[in-house]
């Protein structure tokens, strides 16, 4: 076993930016640069900015000529990437949307306040779905056990839900965030591709899909509806398009932070694994901290290596100062965890045990003991513990 | 040189997949359609899937499973489990599997693949060897699951395939199976290279560098993985995305 | 309203066809079996596909009275056809799969067992594909489909070649074209997204988009 820092020193990785060997579909080249920084190159290079952003007036336009109630849905969280969507859909392209929010049970006291002041102040309907709880913690405990992930119910839901209520009202228009290709490369920013059935099944649903959950945690397959993707045959009726917005509009997440900050007077929130000035990212989840935590001790890094990582990519930061606060801060245990294992069931040793399972080699064995622990975000004791 | 192809292993049990270790201990691990389309859309190469207990029940392998997984998929499927004749063959190719698997009844009948490679051509012929170390490191062939060991040593029984007309070998280490411990390397090395049609390794893929070694010591053509899927975080675009990076010639899917 | 665009695979009892009407129900154009002579002339576009041997393959056309039907609706009418594997092969003038047997002779050339010795054989798995007849390779992006096969087309004329695949040295004729008459070695209907995309053109090509 080895210590967090050990662990950080020991895995090669990209010369340009810190990403690791370990992180999700990386190639290193010759060089020694990895895929994500050689896609970078294309998106200032490339891809013609303007006459995406074309394409899209285009769809917007073929959106509103249909008079419907809605001209499209965004789906939202509150978070950074999809308030910039809906913000940019109604002000820029002048979209009537139905907000679509699928609540995965964890948003943060501030996440609700800059939710309500985001619907306030651009003045949009919204549908807020919350799913069975006793069925969320089953589907916490079930994915993390089989893919050391306790996220599946979020990813599924927030991808599936949408498109549900889409086919059901008959709002043949879908947009989404951010396009792919910023963080990882399973996907090319050449690549017009659209946010379907295919993404889902190949990206977001680590490998498990609702009628597959419905027999591990043993609940009848309705139960699952609401992480159920409509048939091709469904969407094809009500003729669904679904796009990232990511792909017409390039994205850059501190400009368009300071663009909601100003707009919509949305707030940054204090967050378990971030350093000064990158507190804007999955703020609208209580467990950001413990997902990294289990990211470190699975693949022996985490947000700060994103962060800055994507701080070298736009120029804002020396690859040796970066190596620097992944050193220091990097592989924390955070307090957050002391929550989760309430509502997951398991004690803090089967946590860990269930964790290490799933370590991705050549990421090392990292002993938690050796890890300091994070400071209690501001708002932990005023969360709900009840555990229904 | 063909990319080395990337094959999900399937064991069907009931209406449900099932994943253990050494064949036995199974686990649930999902629904065959469902779980068809996603590694369809991860870009698999191609699925092989077993009804584990239609041998020994006397059984074939459920054709409506197979025509519910290729009407939903753009991938190949090779189907086996209980496949003792042509027409036991035949359902399975109308239910819309690209190839057949036979494993025990081309043991206790050898004569059976030459018949169906005539029928359907080699191509569509897959046959499925099970083999387990005995004394001195020897592989032994065994039949039913690994539960009855067959007599002669591992490459008579690759000739014969072959000469009977077998387009494709899937070769499993029992001891390795579902063990997420490595394949065995020793047993393709010594295989791969005198075999004239391609070999499928099975059995053991736990990591990366696990498929790594197997691809960069050995002559094999294919690697079957399961448990490694479907009950670690692994998927097959970061598995691709490693072997290229380590110069393993994989498809870009 | 325009009538729809109708494509028949052609059944004769050796295609594994319900992989590709799946997938030309995929690409949005739904494809029906046909098994009888006289139903060949209802549809726009045919598709022939096989898995097994040449000379059975041929000899069950004959059986189903399919052959002199054929060549009426795609030599007499200019139907466009797309062979697939099998399919194309059965194209040739003469295959030597279970014995030289007489084929169709759609496009001129032989189908031969590959050379034993380097590669091997069957050749199965996924190849890349030169394409030498873009149309048919439109949208394409990776350009690696899967193949399953022993024997290979050898056309006589280079003029027919649409598409190569070097397996282990070997140089094979992946994809034929003369005029309407469409061919391809590998499976289309099993190579996931550039798979349909060939599909798709061949759709395209036969409406005379």
């Amino acid at each position: 076993m080895k210590t967090a820092l050990a662990a950080i020193n020991g895995i090669e990785r990209c010369s340009r930016c810190t990403s690791p060997v370990t992180w999700e579909t990386l190639e290193l080249d010759k060089e020694g640069v990895c895929n994500v920084c050689r896609n970078w190159e294309q998106k200032g290079g490339k891809v013609d900015w303007a006459k995406r952003e074309r394409m899209f007036w285009k769809i917007a336009r073929q959106a509103k000529a249909l008079k419907r109630d809605y001209d499209c849905i965004v789906p939202f969280s509150g978070g950074k990437d999809s308030t910039f969507t809906l913000w940019k859909l109604v002000r820029h392209f002048k979209l009537k949307p139905l907000v679509v929010s699928f609540d995965h049970w964890f948003y943060r006291p501030l996440t609700l306040e800059n939710r309500a002041r985001t619907f306030r102040r651009l003045g949009v309907d919204v549908l807020t779905f919350t799913p069975n709880w006793k069925i969320v913690r089953k589907l916490m405990l079930e994915s993390l056990i089989r893919k050391g992930d306790f996220c599946w119910h979020c990813h599924a839901g927030i991808y599936a839900y949408p498109m549900q209520i889409a086919v059901r009202h008959k709002i043949p228009l879908l947009i989404w965030g951010e396009g792919g290709g910023e963080y990882e490369s399973y996907s090319k920013f050449m690549d017009l591709e659209e946010t379907d059935s295919w993404f889902f099944h190949r990206r977001v649903i680590l490998g498990l899909s609702a009628k597959d959950m419905a027999g591990f945690i043993g609940a009848p397959e309705r139960y699952l509806s609401p992480y159920t993707y409509p048939s091709k045959q469904e969407l094809d009726d009500a003729g669904v398009r679904s796009y990232p917005l990511g792909k017409f509009v390039p994205w850059n997440v501190q400009k368009q932070v300071a663009i909601l900050k100003k707009e919509l007077g949305w707030q940054e929130d204090e967050m378990e694994t971030a350093y000064e000035g990158r507190t804007y990212e999955k703020i609208e989840c209580m467990f950001e901290g413990s997902r990294d935590y289990i990211k470190f001790l699975k693949r022996n890094y985490s947000r700060m290596t994103h962060l800055t990582s994507l701080d070298i990519r736009h120029g804002r930061m020396s690859r040796k100062e970066a190596m620097r606060l992944v050193q220091r801060r990097e592989g924390k245990r955070p307090r957050s965890l002391e929550f989760l294992l309430e509502f997951l069931g398991i004690s803090d040793q089967e946590f860990h045990e269930i964790v290490a399972r799933h370590l991705i080699p050549p990421a090392r064995v990292v002993d938690p003991k050796s890890m300091k622990v994070e400071r209690k975000l501001w708002d932990q004791d005023r969360w709900l513990r009840d555990r229904g | 040189m063909a990319s080395k192809r990337l094959i999900l292993q399937f064991l069907l049990k009931g209406r449900r997949l099932v994943k253990g270790t050494r064949f036995k201990g199974f686990t649930d691990v999902g629904d065959p359609v469902a779980q068809a389309v996603i590694y369809d859309a991860q870009g698999a190469d191609e699925i092989v899937i077993v009804d584990v207990e239609a041998s020994r029940k006397g059984a074939v392998i459920d054709p409506n499973v197979i025509s519910a997984m290729t009407r939903q998929c753009r991938l190949p499927i090779a189907a086996g489990g209980g496949i003792r004749s042509v027409r036991d063959a035949r359902t399975c190719f109308h239910a819309g599997a690209d190839k057949i698997v036979v494993n025990t009844a081309a043991l206790l009948r050898p004569k059976l693949i030459r018949e169906l490679s005539e029928e359907f051509g080699a191509q569509s012929v897959m046959v499925s060897l099970d083999v387990k170390r005995g004394p001195g490191g020897l592989p032994v062939v065994l039949a039913c699951s690994g539960s009855k060991a067959v007599a002669g040593p591992l490459e008579e029984h690759l000739e014969r395939a072959v000469s009977l007309g077998a387009g494709e070998i899937l070769l499993t280490s029992i001891d390795r199976e579902g063990t997420l411990s490595g394949y065995d390397d020793g047993l393709y090395a010594r295989t791969a290279e005198k075999v004239t049609v391609p070999i499928i390794a099975s059995g053991g893929a736990g990591c990366y560098d696990d498929l790594v070694r197997l691809f960069q010591g050995t002559a094999v053509d294919a690697a079957a993985i399961g448990k490694m899927l479907f009950l670690r975080d692994y998927d097959v675009i970061r598995i691709r995305s490693y072997l290229r990076w380590k110069g393993v010639t994989v498809r870009d899917a | 309203m325009a009538r729809p665009f109708s494509v028949g695979v052609v059944n004769y009892g050796i295609g594994n066809v319900g992989s590709v009407l799946g997938a030309f129900e995929f690409c949005g154009c739904p494809a029906r079996v046909v098994e009888r002579p006289s139903e060949l002339a209802r549809f726009d576009a045919l598709v022939l596909c096989g898995v097994g041997h040449f000379s059975m393959a041929v000899s069950r056309l004959d059986a189903s009275r399919l052959r002199e039907p054929l060549n009426e609706q795609v030599l007499g009418r200019g139907k466009p056809v797309l062979g697939i594997c099998l399919g194309m092969q059965l194209f040739a003038d003469y295959g030597h799969e279970g014995g030289r047997t007489r084929g169709l002779g759609w496009i001129k050339g032989e189908v031969r067992r590959l050379p034993e010795g380097g590669a091997k054989v069957p050749h199965i798995g996924w190849d890349p594909v030169l394409p030498k007849d873009r149309s048919m390779f439109r949208r394409v992006r990776y350009h690696e489909f899967y193949f399953m096969h022993s024997y290979h087309f050898v056309p006589k004329e280079r003029s027919v070649v649409a598409g190569v695949t070097t397996y282990d040295g070997v140089e094979v004729v992946s994809a034929v074209r003369r005029g309407r008459v469409f061919g391809v070695q590998f499976h289309p209907e099993k190579s996931q997204g550039d798979g349909l995309r060939v599909l798709s053109n061949f759709i395209e090509a036969a409406r005379g988009e």
